[in-house]
C-alpha cells in the first residue's frame, strides 16, 4: 500500500511547487511592466507638458512684444495687429470683455477696458502647438473696478487670476496677460491626453 | 521480470519534450517582457533628463537676452552698459552669432557674475556633455570640457532663427535640441524644445 500511494503524493507536490513557481515569476513580470509603464506615461506626460509651457512661454513674449509695439491701439480700443510666430493677425476689441466692469460702459468708460484674445497654431505638423492669448488692457481715468460678480470671480473669466477682482486705480494703466499653451494644435486642444500650461502676468 | 520493468518506467522522450517547451514557454516569455520593461524604463529616464536639458537651453537663451537688457537698463541710468541690447543679442557676428549658424550651446560659468559661455556646435563633438565629479563642495553639473569629467550620452545644440531674416528683427525662434544614444543601442534619441523670444523692451 505504501509503495503505491508514495508516487501520487510526490506528483502532486510538483504540481504545488509549479503552481508557486509560477505565480511568483507571473507577479514580479507584472509588477515590474506596470513599474515600466508608469514610467513611459511619467516620461511622455512631462514631454507634453514640457511642449505645452514652451508654447505658453513663447505666448508671453508675443504679448509683451505687441503690448509694447501696439500699446496706442491697445489703450484706445482699436485693432491690434498680432505678428507672432511668422504669423499676423489683426484683432479687434471684443465688443464684450465678459466680466463686469464698474462704472459700467458707455460712453465713458468704452475704449478704456480692452480686451483681445487669439489663438495662434505654429510649429510643423506633426509637432503643431496652440498658443491661447487673453489680453486685457486698462486705462483707468476714474478707478475702475472689474470681475465683481456675486455669482462669478475675475478668475473665471481671465484664467489663471489671483484675486477674484481686479481694481486699476485712477490714472493707472493696468495690463492683464493670460496666455495658455496647448502640446496640439488649436483644432485638438479638447482632445484626452492634450495638456495644457497657463502663465498669468500682470503689469 | 516483464511486470517490474513495468513499474519502473520513466518519462518518455514526447513527455520530456512537452515539459521543455512548456517551461521555456514560460520562463523566457516573462524574462524577455522584464527585459523590454527595463529598456523602455531606461529610455524613460533619459528622455527626463535630456528634456530638462532641452529646457536648460531655452531658459539659458532667454538668460542671454535678458542679462544685455539689464545691462541696458544700467545704461539708461548711468550712461555705461549696453546700448542697443536686442540688436546686439541678434548680431550675427556677435556673441551669439554661432547659435544663428550652424548652432551653439550655452552654458553657464561657474562664477559670482554667472556669465554665458558659447560653444560652437559646428564640431558636434564639442557639445557633446560631461559630468563634474561630485564633491562635499559642488554638485555634479554638465559641462563641455572631458578632462577630469565622465562622459555622458547627451549632445545638446541650440539653434535660433530670426524674424524677419533681414532687417529690424522681431522675434527669433530658438530650437533647443537635445540627442542622445540608449544604452549601447545605434538608434540615436532625440528630443526638441521650441519656445520664440521677442524684442519685449522699450530698445532696440
Amino acid at each position: 500500500m505504501t509503495a503505491i500511494n508514495s508516487p501520487k503524493q510526490q506528483s502532486g507536490f510538483a504540481l504545488l511547487i509549479t503552481i508557486l513557481v509560477l505565480s511568483v515569476v507571473v507577479a514580479v513580470t507584472l509588477a515590474i511592466v506596470e513599474l515600466s509603464l508608469k514610467q513611459l506615461k511619467l516620461s511622455v506626460d512631462s514631454t507634453d507638458s514640457e511642449i505645452a509651457f514652451h508654447a505658453a512661454n513663447a505666448g508671453l513674449e508675443c504679448a509683451r512684444y505687441t503690448r509694447r509695439v501696439e500699446s496706442d491701439n491697445f489703450e484706445s480700443g482699436a485693432n491690434v495687429q498680432f505678428n507672432c510666430f511668422g504669423s499676423s493677425a489683426t484683432v479687434a476689441k471684443m465688443a464684450n470683455p465678459l466680466f463686469p466692469v464698474i462704472p459700467a460702459g458707455p460712453p465713458a468708460i468704452d475704449g478704456q477696458v480692452g480686451r483681445y484674445q487669439l489663438n495662434i497654431d505654429w510649429g510643423t505638423t506633426p509637432n503643431t502647438r496652440c498658443t491661447s492669448v487673453d489680453i486685457t488692457s486698462i486705462v483707468a481715468t476714474t478707478t475702475i473696478v472689474i470681475g465683481n460678480n456675486t455669482t462669478k470671480k475675475l478668475p473665471q473669466y481671465i484664467t489663471g487670476y489671483s484675486s477674484s477682482t481686479k481694481t486699476c486705480e485712477a490714472g493707472e494703466r493696468c495690463t492683464i496677460m493670460s496666455v495658455i499653451g496647448y502640446s496640439s494644435a488649436c483644432s485638438d486642444i479638447a482632445s484626452p491626453g492634450v495638456l495644457k500650461r497657463e502663465i498669468l502676468l500682470e503689469l | 521480470m516483464i511486470y517490474r520493468q513495468q513499474t519502473e518506467s520513466g518519462f518518455s522522450l514526447v513527455e520530456v519534450l512537452v515539459s521543455i517547451t512548456i517551461l521555456l514557454l514560460v520562463i523566457v516569455g516573462p524574462m524577455e517582457i522584464i527585459s523590454k520593461s527595463i529598456n523602455s524604463t531606461n529610455f524613460s529616464t533619459e528622455q527626463v533628463n535630456a528634456w530638462f536639458l532641452a529646457q536648460e537651453g531655452l531658459e539659458l537663451a532667454q538668460k542671454g537676452r535678458d542679462d544685455l537688457v539689464l545691462s541696458n537698463f544700467k545704461f539708461q541710468i548711468t550712461g555705461s552698459g549696453e546700448a542697443s541690447p536686442f540688436t546686439k543679442f541678434t548680431d550675427l557676428s556677435g556673441k551669439y552669432g554661432a547659435c544663428f549658424g550652424s548652432g551653439c550651446d550655452l552654458t553657464v560659468d561657474d562664477t559670482p557674475a554667472a556669465a554665458l559661455t558659447v560653444t560652437n556646435c559646428g564640431v558636434i563633438g564639442n557639445c557633446k556633455f560631461y559630468l563634474t565629479p561630485t564633491s562635499d563642495s559642488a554638485r555634479a553639473s554638465y559641462v563641455h570640457s572631458g578632462s577630469g569629467n565622465s562622459p555622458t550620452p547627451y549632445t545638446r545644440v541650440i539653434k535660433m532663427e530670426r524674424t524677419p531674416a533681414a532687417g529690424k528683427v522681431r522675434e527669433i525662434k530658438v530650437t533647443s535640441t537635445v540627442t542622445w544614444r540608449t544604452g549601447s543601442l545605434i538608434s540615436s534619441q532625440k528630443v526638441e524644445a521650441v519656445t520664440y523670444l521677442f524684442n519685449v523692451y522699450d530698445s532696440n
